[in-house]
């Protein structure tokens, strides 16, 4: 009986295991094709410009398919579908003329109307679109807001195309940074004659979308875990692509990508926790730069949090190069600022931050003597403080951090940590309902008012009403300021310190990455505002 | 027969209808919206809501959505595969996760009927201790650690299998996460099955087929081993239901594009919808596989078939 049962056993055995004994190589790619193996954490959201949020979506979408403008390697803004520009005195119209050979994946040229389109989708209410708002308030295009908000017609839009390779588009007021909102996926461009085609579907899979850039999709199953781009034949710049495609691969586990990325089935793969330090020392191992900056909000209508003193000495109380070199140890930097590094350049050609000052330094002398103030200020000898947090790994590291340098450095003050889902924190602040909260901001566009205009009466949850810094927020915009660069510039400068003067926000870290990339892939673009780009990325090997 | 058939899908019916309508409930109370919290405003969220229907009272909402579904209308999807249909994001996915559950229950029954089988019948011997340790072990230790013991060892190490899920491979990349998910069923049924072959063996009915005469084979196969499966097979199905929870880690970790790592992912970014058709389908499963249990019953144990004649005369 046993040997009959052990015979089946075997059997079994056999059949199995031929089956999966196939030694893998990494990649899946032809002979002669050269495909880089990227591996990322979340799936393709949708490949409607207008419409999605994700970072998966945005790179996929930013590497198949360009805007009026782009970057270069150094994030210049440089021609793309547009090749020149130009701008009326008052910076109030730019005229752009458009590439005569710049096609569509299916033949048919790109054209002005197929911007005014897409834009006209963005501002849609119907489109329900998340990123409304970048046309609607940010752009300061002629009737958008109305458009978003007052239900005036979508014909109102103030953009035109006298013929099919120029557009003309008229501002309400002058936006220095206009030209770098142009290369965000929601301003991309969209072919109106083949989106009413697809109807409902477009954007929901790689045959009902169209690509105008150095890539096309190639594979993408509903869902799948591999989204693959190739060569697109109809790039106007399609000889200077130096990779024949891409397979961005889906691996939500740190350690099963880990695996991976050592077998050689990806390229890439992104470090995390307690692997940062593991790798640190790695020749693979690489710092990208990110422009994410973690900060505490302090909610001044409770707590004590409305006396100047008190929000010095928390600010000033934590170690926040310890948090960096102790805790997160992945190159992100201490943050004496909040409008983050390598996010703009001025009218000087120099990095905001390069001429910008520092505030709020870690200063555990000082800040005892802030904290002695504000005691008898507001006549206690301690205070206890909630302090809410998400619930990953490193927030709670760094919020527990924080604690203990307060607690420390400020005799009397307790800190009481609440962890909970993301989610429930963004609620929490919604609501108003919280003491200070550890959170973060990252930019929408390239220009420092995206950090700093939320801080507006009307749109803040830190009950910090300053008529002054709204004063300031809307000159920059819309005042005289806003037409002189230089002026406008040191205008943002003290609007950054009307801010953190009085500690009206706690700036921790600004979060750099940590990656594992082979050394034979190198040409990357990487930029702070947007996803990589591959079209001169080489890959030696395999 | 049918009577009973009939009554029971009723009863399903309506355990489904108020297992929804709580979900529907709780959902409603988580905090967050499934639109991106951290960069719009309350107002904007407010419209989004009305746009996707949100908003309004939730009996409303909840009878719109009961319409819906009844017709196989389960809704898009908010941002996870933006505006995608539902039911189109689970055909696609649905197979690889009902294919890697069916592999690891057929599998972890075979193997856990074999070893509790020949535990049993080498009552007493090394091979019993065997049998009882690898049991043990198989229960004790969750899924996921068997999960990265053989990616590590038979996937990176050997290179037999692929690490990630290769769609060019679709066998190959399902045997780890099947064998990691059969090792807890598997330990179950072994368990069982050596305890209901011991009770059996030493049944009096045995003896008299013993005393027949009849073939080992014959009176292991035909006899005992029918008399096992009922108890292994009451076992079998909220094994299956904890192969769906745990299919979840797994999923994520082989980077498998099924139901399980869609759940985890529509929960974390409150894609409401997806959320209530995903667990719609595994209630929709486990009363399912309760139903095919009970009729199973009927079939391998003529005491129930006739009991039930004899009642309904």
């Amino acid at each position: 009986m046993t040997k009959k049962l052990l015979a089946g056993v075997l059997a079994l055995c056999m059949v199995l295991l031929p089956v999966g004994c196939t030694k893998t190589s990494g990649g899946g790619s032809a002979a002669e094709k050269v495909v880089v193996n990227y591996g990322i954490d979340s799936e393709l959201a949708s490949m409607d410009a207008q419409v999605v949020t994700d970072g998966t979506s945005f790179t996929i979408i930013e590497n198949t398919t360009e805007g009026l403008t782009q970057f270069d390697k150094d994030s210049n803004i440089v021609p793309a579908i547009a090749e020149s520009w130009d701008l009326s005195t008052d910076g109030l119209t730019y005229t752009f003329h458009l590439r005569k050979d710049a096609k569509w994946s299916n033949g048919t040229p790109v054209t002005a109307a197929d911007f005014i389109f897409g834009w006209k989708r963005l501002v849609d209410p119907n489109t329900a679109s998340e990123y409304q708002f970048f046309i609607a308030d940010t752009s300061g295009i002629v009737n958008a807001s109305a458009i978003a908000y007052n239900g005036a017609a979508l014909d109102t839009l103030g953009a035109e195309a006298p013929d099919a390779h120029t557009l003309v588009v008229h501002l309400e007021r002058p936006v220095p940074f206009f030209l770098s909102l142009l290369l965000f996926p929601p301003m991309f461009p969209v072919n109106e004659e083949f989106y009413k085609s697809v109807g409902e579907l477009y954007g929901q899979s790689k045959d009902s979308v169209l690509a105008n850039g150095p890539f096309m999709l190639s594979y993408w199953e509903q869902g799948g875990t591999q989204i693959s781009v190739e060569r697109n034949p109809e790039y106007y710049a399609k000889d200077e692509v130096t990779v024949d495609g891409v397979n961005f691969v889906v691996a939500k586990d740190a350690q099963s990508a880990l695996l991976a990325y050592k077998n050689g089935d990806i390229d890439k793969v992104s470090l995390t926790g307690e692997m940062v330090e593991q790798y640190k020392n790695d020749p693979e191992m690489k710092i990208v730069d990110g422009s994410y900056v973690w900060f505490i909000l302090a909610n001044q209508a409770r707590a004590g949090l409305n006396n100047t003193n008190l929000r010095l000495a928390l600010a000033t109380a934590f170690d926040k190069q310890a948090i960096c070199d102790g805790i997160l140890k992945d190159g992100s930097m201490p943050a004496n600022y909040f409008v983050p590094t390598k996010l703009a350049n001025g009218p000087d050609g120099k990095d905001f931050r390069e001429t910008a000052p520092t505030y709020l330094e870690y200063d555990p002398a000082k800040a005892l003597e802030y904290w002695n103030k504000a005691k008898s200020e507001l006549g206690v000898s301690s205070i206890e403080i909630s302090l809410i947090v998400e619930d990953t790994e490193s927030a709670i590291a760094v919020a527990t951090f924080i604690q203990d340098a307060i607690q420390k450095n400020l005799p009397g003050v307790t800190i009481k940590l609440e962890t909970m889902a993301k989610k429930a924190r963004l609620q929490r602040q919604t609501d108003k309902d919280y003491d200070l909260s550890l959170t973060r901001w990252g930019p929408d566009y390239s220009d420092p008012m995206t950090y700093l205009d939320q801080f507006m009466t009307a749109k803040t949850s830190i009950g910090w009403h300053d008529t002054k810094y709204d004063d300031m927020v809307h000159e920059a915009t819309y005042g005289a300021t806003a037409l002189d660069a230089a002026a406008r510039w040191q205008l943002l400068k003290n609007i950054e310190a009307e801010l953190l003067d009085t500690a009206n926000i706690f700036p921790v870290y600004q979060k750099n990455n940590a990656i594992l990339q082979k050394s034979y892939l190198t040409g990357i673009e990487e930029h702070v505002s947007i996803g990589n780009l591959f079209k001169h990325a080489i890959k030696t090997a395999k | 027969m049918s009577k009973y058939v009939l009554k029971r899908l009723l009863l399903a019916a309506v355990t489904l209808l108020i297992i929804v309508f709580v979900l529907f409930l709780m959902l409603q109370y988580m905090p967050g919206s499934p639109f991106n919290d951290e960069k719009l405003g309350k107002e904007q969220i407010e419209t989004l809501k009305a746009k996707y229907g949100l908003d309004g009272p939730i009996y409303l909402r909840f009878l719109r959505y009961v319409e819906h579904m009844a017709t196989g209308d389960f809704g898009l999807s908010y941002n996870i595969q933006k505006n995608v249909p539902i039911a189109e994001m689970i055909r696609g996915r649905l197979p690889i996760s009902l294919r890697l559950g069916g592999q690891a229950v057929l599998l972890g029954a075979a193997l856990g009927l074999l070893l509790g089988v020949v535990a049993a019948l080498r009552h007493n011997t090394f091979l019993d201790t065997l049998c009882t340790v690898i049991s043990v072990i198989g229960v004790s230790v969750p899924s996921f650690v068997f999960a990265f013991f053989l990616l590590y060892n038979l996937g990176f190490k050997a290179g037999w299998f692929p690490i990630l899920y290769k769609v060019s491979l679709p066998f190959s990349s399902t045997v780890l996460p099947t064998l990691a998910l059969s090792m807890f069923p598997m330990a179950q049924i072994a368990r069982f099955a050596r305890t209901e072959m011991l009770e059996v063996l030493g049944s009096d009915y045995m003896l008299f087929a013993e005393s027949k005469g009849l073939t080992s084979l014959r009176l292991h196969v035909c006899h005992a081993l029918r008399n096992v499966l009922i108890p292994v097979i009451t076992v079998l199905a909220p094994l299956v239901v904890n192969l769906m929870t745990g299919s979840m880690v797994i999923e994520k970790i082989f980077s498998v594009p099924g139901v399980g790592s869609l759940l985890v992912t529509a929960i974390q970014s409150n894609d409401y919808n997806v959320v209530i058709s995903l667990t719609f389908i595994y209630c929709v499963m486990y009363i399912g596989i309760m139903l095919v249990v009970d009729m199973l019953y009927g079939v391998i144990d003529p005491r129930i078939r006739l009991a039930k004649g004899k009642s309904h005369d």
